[in-house]
């Protein structure tokens, strides 16, 4: 990367780098997580930056990054830590954050289902888009999602089942 | 979308859950990225000395001769890092702003420096615009500045509806008010976009802008005017030698942020300038004509009611409105608003005296016109439109400009803003981009006053 290319990467990471934090956030749940996961986007984002200057939206591609990393994780978790039960739950966050019961609902979610519902009410991605995103099955987003939303109203009390698409 | 997933989306969008950054993201980046360029190369040798090594074990053992390559291409998978030097001007102070518009979380637009392949455009000081596009809440102005003492593009942007302007990116290209002679290879004086990722920068040449990170040029005949909307984008070009004064002009169609371009076949077309109006499937181009040229110096007109499939020609509706006046007026300038209004401002030839404007409306998309009214100002630069029930137009009297409006269709205008004259020309620029939402730059350019009102009051903001 010559040194004009590479300002114009170092000025996308200090202009977007807030909001990339708070993305991470929602997918992770965690303060220090979300931190990880932007850094490593980003360095990789950084590695293929002429790349993605040409043929993307480079935010666009960087949140891609991220929700598959963090699918990734999880799957990549599950294969080295065999235990009896998968670490499928995001750790709790210590941070100072506003803890309504929805936010504490989504820490009880598995990743991908997060993942899926962060990208569908937060990212306003069709399940399509989300499909392609975390290279799965359109159907797949779609029973993922239907899970999610089943949790959450389960653990907000409500038992009734529904996803918009 | 049922009660709990608003609680969901409203929890998500919860503005308490934004995190608080830690120290220079950039070193931290750069310094992984160095990590796993050195992991790659390393990588890369391991492998290739794996394989000399199997090669090797694989001849020794079949009892063949042993002939290694002379140089093995170990090609490490990275070119190395170059560390991130940026050489800007010193006359940088802030950096400049990028649009982002993929988050939706509303927190887009903050500092940034520019562009790869070409020298690293500065900020400048003392900047001057002389256009403006907006985009909802984004706004870009294309202007001139000064960049340690030399001229030089700039680009200011905002992204909360003009009230605060930061430094952008801009082409690299002199920018020139509109009807000079370029004096470098590439000039530019206009700036649209087609949403907040696909940027054009216009003016003889074109630049196009992607994620307004970049501004490339576009190979292409000399861009003399172009307006997004309606799904794609639609520009006049020309490519007659000797043009101006005298100019032919092909109108043109894209879709947005495309590189190919298809001409629209309107009827022969020519002058000294072109200008492009839209709004909705109503397309208009006018062509200026040199008005040293007498009675038939009158502006052509072509108007497409099919996003420019077909096309007719119309008659300039610039005539004298008093009886027994035998003057010429001229269109010097011309407006589309949202509901389709056009308006023309007539000017009379060569006359400096009061009454030397009309402004003549057409509420039936350039079909008719109603029958015109003496604008009672001085020396008038632009007319701008919201709707039929707000016109305004820019006028000089004396030492003030004044913005006068008119909620009648052109019938009377009252003046809403009065100031001392800034600059040898009466005002840069009057428009609007929507029924509301309007932009006025004076003479000397270094302030845009914007409306949130259709016109009805003004608020001053500086770019610099």
């Amino acid at each position: 990367m010559d040194a004009a290319t590479s300002a114009t990467f170092d000025a996308f990471v200090r202009s977007r780098h807030p909001a990339l934090l708070r993305y991470g956030f929602l997918l992770t749940g965690n303060q220090q997580s979300a931190a990880d996961l932007v850094q490593d986007a980003l360095e990789r984002t950084g590695l293929a930056w002429s790349r993605v200057l040409r043929q993307d939206d480079p935010e666009a591609y960087v949140r891609r990054v991220m929700a598959n990393r963090h699918v990734s994780l999880w799957r990549r978790l599950r294969r080295e830590r065999l235990v009896a039960e998968p670490p499928d739950r995001v750790y709790a966050d210590a941070s100072p954050h506003v803890e309504d019961a929805m936010w504490v609902a989504l820490g009880g979610l598995a990743r991908r289902q997060r993942a899926v519902l962060v990208l569908r009410y937060y990212e306003d991605l069709s399940e399509a888009e989300i499909a392609r995103v975390l290279g799965c099955a359109p159907g797949t987003v779609k029973s993922q999602a239907a899970k999610g939303i089943s949790s959450l109203r389960a653990a907000l009390g409500d038992k009734e089942t529904s996803w918009t698409s | 979308m049922d009660e709990l997933e608003l609680e969901l989306r409203r929890t998500l969008r919860d503005p308490a859950r934004d995190v608080a950054p830690g120290s220079d993201p950039v070193a931290a980046v750069h310094a992984g990225m160095r990590r796993r360029a050195r992991g790659r190369t390393a990588a890369g040798v391991g492998t290739v000395v794996l394989s000399l090594s199997a090669i090797v074990a694989a001849l020794l053992l079949s009892g063949g001769p042993v002939s290694l390559p002379d140089e093995p291409a170990i090609t490490p998978t990275l070119a190395p890092v170059v560390s991130p030097t940026v050489v800007a001007s010193s006359s940088i102070s802030p950096s400049p702003v990028v649009p982002s518009g993929v988050s939706g979380d509303g927190t887009s637009g903050a500092p940034v420096v520019p562009r790869a392949a070409v020298p690293i455009p500065p900020a400048g000081v003392d900047f001057a615009a002389v256009d403006v596009a907006f985009v909802g809440d984004w706004g870009w102005a294309l202007g001139s500045a000064s960049c340690n003492g030399v001229p030089c593009a700039a680009m200011r942007v905002t992204n909360d509806g003009g009230a605060t302007w930061q430094p952008g990116l801009a082409p690299p290209a002199a920018v020139i008010p509109e009807g000079t002679v370029c004096p470098e290879r590439h000039c530019v004086n206009r700036v649209r976009f087609a949403g907040i990722r696909d940027g054009y920068a216009f003016g003889g040449s074109q630049f196009t802008s992607s994620v307004g990170l970049t501004w490339q040029l576009t190979d292409s005949p000399s861009v003399h005017a172009l307006e997004p909307g309606n799904g794609g984008v639609i520009r006049v070009v020309t490519s007659t030698e000797g043009c101006p004064p005298s100019c032919s002009f092909v109108a043109q169609r894209s879709e947005v942020g495309s590189s190919k371009w298809t001409d629209l076949k309107n009827p022969f077309l020519s002058g000294v300038r072109a200008r492009l109006l839209r709004q909705g499937d109503d397309v208009y181009v006018i062509a200026d004509q040199n008005r040293a040229g007498g009675v038939d110096a009158h502006a052509q007109i072509i108007v497409s009611h099919d996003n420019g499939a077909s096309w007719q020609r119309r008659a300039d509706p610039c005539t004298p409105i008093e009886p027994g006046d035998k003057g010429e007026f001229d269109a010097t300038d011309a407006a589309v608003g949202a509901d389709g209004t056009v308006v023309l401002l007539c000017t009379r030839r060569g006359d400096s005296g009061f009454r030397q404007h009309n402004v003549r409306v057409s509420t039936d998309a350039a079909r008719t016109f109603g029958p015109g009214r003496i604008l009672q100002s001085g020396a008038a630069g632009h007319i701008g439109v919201a709707s039929a029930k707000s016109i305004v137009v820019s006028a000089g009297r004396g030492s003030t400009i004044q913005l006068l409006r008119s909620t009648d269709g052109g019938r009377n205008f009252t003046t809403v803003l009065t100031r001392e004259r800034t600059g040898p020309v009466t005002d840069r620029l009057l428009g609007f981009s929507s029924a509301g939402s309007g932009s006025w730059i004076d003479g000397d350019g270094t302030s845009i006053w914007r409306t949130t009102d259709a016109g009805k009051t003004w608020t001053e903001r500086l770019f610099n």
